[in-house]
């Protein structure tokens, strides 16, 4: 079980978790449409208050695009038997934990929310937030984080069968990766929209 | 049980090296001292991977479907194999 959670890539085959990851995938980018949430960022995850289908593929494709690329290269620069499909099954399954935390904007709550909440801080005015509204965000608060540290174990497990990295150096430029291609994924999609 | 071959020495965990040999059908038995083979100075485990390998063909795919891991876990496991050869030889 901890295998499968944490890293499937020691154990299934690039076929089985490429398949396993792009069908989650796309069942995703159809629930972000259904819950108004926005993959914009390689471990970003925003509600808003309407998506369309072309802005739901388009924040895929240049997330799991830049940080497979990035990835990629450093992987190629570590060890030169780096496989690209490795890769892009790592960066694939690990944004799966990201994909359970749609289900906190049923009905756009979670959108309403913190808008009243950022409307609240910016027009200076006293905090009215109902109990059950506040420990929603709590909740989610707490679990976002779970989801991200899970994703990362993941994208580091997978970045680590992929490139059989050892030395803290090769860990360090991994992490360096992930900011770069969060950055880079941020600006092209400002770009874009 | 097939008894394991010690490789490495109990007391300081320095390499071992054979200093007899005999043969079990006439009991002549033969004094010196030669190195461990490097092959037999890797781990049980290690060989029976080097086997595997060489039975398979050098094929890491089907070896990998053997095993029950992926084809990165098990080239991973034979670049660490050849690392440690080298150092072995290197010594």
């Amino acid at each position: 079980m901890k295998t499968i959670l944490f890293n499937p890539f020691q154990k299934y085959s690039e076929k089985q978790l490429f398949l396993f990851g792009w069908l989650l995938t796309i069942l995703a980018s159809s629930l972000s449409l259904f819950f108004n949430g926005r993959f914009d960022g390689v471990i970003d995850l925003h509600f808003v208050e309407k998506t369309s289908f072309i802005t739901a593929s388009l924040d895929f494709v240049i997330c799991i695009g830049i940080l497979t690329l990035l990835l990629f290269i450093t992987g190629k620069m570590i060890n030169k038997k780096t496989r690209f499909i490795d890769i892009l099954v790592a960066s694939l399954i690990a944004k799966i934990p990201f994909y359970f935390l749609l289900f906190f904007n049923i009905n756009n709550k979670m959108f309403i929310i913190t808008q009243k909440l950022m409307d609240t801080i910016s027009q200076k005015k006293e905090l009215n937030i109902e109990t059950l509204d506040m420990s929603l965000i709590v909740f989610s608060a707490i679990a976002t984080f779970i989801c991200m540290i899970w994703s990362m174990i993941l994208l580091f497990n997978g970045f680590k069968t992929a490139t059989n990295i050892k030395e803290t150096k090769h860990i360090l430029l991994f992490i360096l990766s992930v900011i770069i291609a969060e950055v880079l994924s941020k600006i092209i999609l400002f770009k874009l929209n | 049980m097939q008894p394991k071959l010690p490789i490495q020495c109990p007391s300081c965990e320095s390499s071992l090296s054979v200093t007899q040999l005999s043969c079990s059908n006439c009991s002549t038995s033969v004094s010196g001292n030669y190195n461990l083979p490097l092959l037999l100075q890797i781990s049980e485990e290690e060989q029976n991977f080097i086997l595997q390998f060489f039975l398979t063909s050098g094929s890491l795919k089907e070896m990998a479907s053997q095993m029950g891991n992926s084809y990165p876990t098990v080239r991973n496991k034979l670049d660490d194999i050849i690392q440690k050869i080298n150092q072995l030889k290197a010594k």
